[in-house]
């Protein structure tokens, strides 16, 4: 019995600047879990977002069990059975549990909300799969887990016959992640396909029965889980052998202490943390998002206040010191969310690149233009940011491009350290590659690089050495070669070496 | 179908106005050759300079209103500030010079503690703009009631008068201030690192903030920049005027804001410039002008100013959106 009951046939996408999806097929077997892998920027999450009626295809089709399957929005790919869990939490946060699972369809008596009827359908939903959560809860009281355990009840309350998931471990630690394989199998077991996203390969081998695997919007095969083994998926995935992508830093030199952490705390996300950055070193914060890293960096550039400790380097006690002196002393901050806190949509690349160090550049309050053109120019050139106009929108560039914007913007205030959150998110393969060679470039003129990456392969390829955090605490310490994924995953458990 | 043909029109008007001014200039240009072709004759120098004295005080209120809407915020309360002006300004004065320089400083304290207290509302209060600047309108228009009791007095110092009606070489004083407020803005916006943080401010806040960019300064100093050319236009009209009213503001919040607009500026801020709403500020004006000259009544005359408002803003729309 391998009856398909969905085809993605010839499916292609074109976002500005890049082609995210290119003739892509892919097909679902009744009661499988399927898995679909890939690198960032492979195009996972735009062909289940085309799926899910969150973007629309270019070109190709769809089949729901033999009929022609038509998607405009997310709630009619929600009527026709299939659920979506995204990554992201996309609760409202001001409504309560009840509210959100029933969105958009909620159960009516002669118009009127039947509040009675949905919350039975919650409770009796619960206790086959055992959650507890109180439906009259508000969402913005939930922790991480809860929010995500919400969004698969919101995505299996009615039923559907194709369930998608989007990294849906990225939060969890290793009992809820058994909890959810569990009711993942439970759900096979009643006929649901399933559509597994995850970048955790051991995990993938532990539930699916068939990969899919995805590179540069492209379909490089599918496999049978039971006939192939990890490193050839990751082969695939990565195109090439991991040494090929990453800088070789195995003979690079590590200077003296340039950023120096005592006992800091940051209220509810970091405690009593302590450590050094040295000059050219890349130090990357490991561990699950949501353990305090991205707060920790924000804190160092002053964004947000340490609740104690101190914080020094290069002769600066920046304690009683906010963000801007830190800018001015030469610490830049490359944020993770590019379009929303980072780039200036309107503007153009040279405004872009040029914002952060206009104090380098102010005569008597007027801008000393000739200079601030000739410095962007220098650092376009330098890290190739390919442009057809300094004054071009930088709307007009590709992920990648922009994210070389970012970097050169913090460039210009010539940084001593340089605090970079997700390098490479939403940026393209061969991009990649290039920031990375960037970043190992400016370790070598003695910037010391402090970075967290939820991406594990870039991590380790990365770091001269790796804090893993859990719970706001430092749990493993690991440096460049003795790092692995299975021993940065369980220091991310909290479980001690 | 349909869609191909509007995108062929956008893509044409596109490639046929490559700068918005274009279409602002092509509006003025539309304007004289109407009222050259409905009033003969009517089309002279001395009249668009009289034109351009009407129009200078909202020209110069809508200034400080696209510095505002630039960094993402809008000013409700420059009508009243010119109102307050325009009775302080009379009352301290007393037709005499000797009192010249007692009452602008008091005026500017008003404008700047207005512009001060709006932007405390708006950053420290977390009211929305829209919000607190309707507070201030209301709140300086009750104390104009209180301060006068319904039945305002005074006379405009002798230099202010001169200021509101002179001429300089056939210009009028008022619109040369107009025009070097303008330059002011300009060079501020496009020559200095404060104009570069107002766009970056109104662009992305939080991004500004994080580029280490003080923005709680910057909508601040748009507040108080806003209200200090309220105040310049409420002096100018009460040297004009010589009297003071309780309803010399009213107009002037929705038509800088129209001005802004038509001037091709998002309301969304971050984006556009000062040429436009000089223009914008003239070309309603010079539209009320031509509708006085015609004999068409006040109703009519808002009809006709709401669809030529509607028809440039949205034809900026469609440029902006292709």
């Amino acid at each position: 019995m391998s009856s398909d009951c969905l085809k993605m046939i010839g499916i292609s996408k074109r976002f500005p600047g890049v082609q995210a999806l290119d003739d892509v097929d892919f097909t679902l077997k009744r009661g499988e879990i399927h898995a679909l892998v890939g690198e960032n920027g492979a195009g996972k999450s735009t062909l289940m977002n085309i799926l899910g009626g969150n973007v629309k295809a270019d070109a190709g089709y769809m089949e729901l069990n033999g009929k022609i399957l038509d998607i405009s929005c997310p709630i009619e790919s929600l009527n026709k059975g299939i659920g979506f869990v995204h990554q992201e939490s996309n609760l409202l946060e001001n409504l309560t549990v009840l509210e959100n699972i029933f969105l958009a369809r909620e159960e009516t008596k002669l118009g009127i909300l039947n509040h009675q009827t949905m919350r039975d359908k919650i409770v009796e939903f619960q206790s086959i799969y055992g959650y507890q959560i109180d439906p009259d809860r508000y969402v913005s009281s939930l922790s991480i887990v809860e929010k995500q355990s919400v969004e698969i009840i919101r995505a299996l309350i009615c039923d559907p016959q194709i369930l998608i998931l989007d990294e849906p471990t990225a939060a969890l630690d290793s009992n809820e992640t058994e909890r959810l394989f569990s009711i993942l199998s439970q759900l096979q077991n009643k006929g649901v396909a399933i559509i597994y996203i995850s970048h955790r390969i051991e995990e993938i081998f532990k539930i699916s029965q068939r990969i899919t695997v995805l590179k540069d919007g492209k379909v490089v095969g599918v496999r049978k889980t039971n006939c192939v083994d990890k490193d050839e998926i990751i082969s695939m995935m990565v195109g090439r052998v991991l040494e090929d992508i990453y800088p070789n830093r195995k003979n690079h030199l590590i200077g003296k202490p340039v950023l120096s952490l005592r006992n800091v705390s940051i209220h509810k996300h970091i405690h009593e943390v302590s450590f050094d950055l040295h000059e050219g070193e890349i130090l990357g914060l490991g561990g699950l998002e949501g353990h305090g890293q991205r707060e920790l960096l924000r804190a160092i550039f002053g964004d947000i206040a340490f609740s104690g400790g101190s914080l020094f380097g290069c002769g600066n006690s920046y304690d009683k010191v906010g963000m801007r002196k830190r800018i001015h002393s030469g610490i830049g901050y490359v944020t993770h969310d590019r379009r929303g806190d980072g780039l200036f949509l309107n503007e153009t690349v040279q405004k872009n690149i040029a914002i952060a160090s206009l104090h380098l550049r102010n005569r008597l309050g007027f801008i000393d233009t000739n200079q601030e053109k000739k410095k962007v120019l220098e650092k376009i050139e330098q890290m190739s940011i390919k442009i057809t106009d300094i004054n071009q929108s930088i709307t007009d560039l590709s992920g990648g491009n922009q994210q070389k914007v970012m970097l050169a913007r913090w460039l210009l205030i010539n940084p001593y350290v340089l605090l970079i959150d997700e390098p490479t998110k939403g940026v393209d393969v061969g991009a990649r590659m290039s920031v990375y060679q960037i970043i190992d470039q400016l370790t070598k003129e003695g910037i010391g690089i402090l970075l967290f990456t939820s991406d594990m392969m870039e991590l380790i390829g990365l770091s001269d050495r790796i804090l893993v955090f859990y719970e706001g605490k430092i749990s493993g310490e690991l440096k460049r070669g003795e790092a692995t994924e299975e021993k940065i995953m369980r220091a991310a458990s909290g479980i001690r070496e | 179908m349909n869609e191909n043909v509007m995108r062929e029109v956008i893509d044409m008007i596109n490639k046929r106005i490559p700068l918005k001014l274009t279409l602002l200039i092509f509006a003025t240009i539309c304007m004289v050759l109407i009222q050259y072709i409905l009033v003969p004759g009517s089309v002279t120098l001395g009249q668009f300079m009289i034109v351009s004295r009407q129009a200078s005080a909202l020209g110069i209120i809508a200034l400080g209103q696209a510095i505002v809407i630039l960094v993402g915020g809008i000013d409700l309360s420059v009508g009243s500030i010119v109102m307050t002006t325009n009775l302080f300004c009379i009352a301290s004065m007393r037709g005499s010079n000797d009192y010249l320089l007692y009452g602008l400083g008091l005026c500017f304290l008003i404008a700047v503690l207005v512009g001060f207290f709006n932007s405390v509302g708006i950053l420290y209060l977390g009211i929305a703009p829209f919000v607190m600047t309707l507070c201030t309108m209301t709140i300086l228009q009750g104390i104009c009631y209180v301060y006068t009791q319904g039945a305002p007095t005074g006379s405009a110092a002798p230099m202010i008068r001169s200021l509101g009606t002179g001429y300089f070489c056939k210009i009028p004083y008022s619109t040369i201030i107009w025009v070097v407020l303008a330059f002011v803005s300009i060079i501020i916006l496009k020559l200095t690192t404060l104009g570069r943080k107002i766009y970056a401010v109104g662009g992305n806040s939080r991004a500004a903030e994080l580029s280490g960019i003080n923005s709680k300064a910057i909508i601040t100093f748009a507040y108080i920049f806003s209200a200090i050319l309220s105040m310049i236009a409420g002096v100018i009209l009460s040297g004009y005027l010589n009297i003071s009213s309780l309803t010399v503001g009213g107009d002037y919040v929705n038509n800088s804001l129209a001005a802004v607009l038509i001037g091709g500026n998002a309301i969304s801020g971050g984006k556009g410039g000062i040429i436009g709403v000089v223009f914008g500020a003239f070309l309603m004006t010079y539209l009320l002008a031509i509708l006085t000259m015609l004999g068409i009544g006040e109703v009519g005359k808002l009809i006709v100013q709401g669809i030529v408002i509607f028809t440039v803003v949205a034809l900026q729309g469609i440029r902006q959106k292709s």
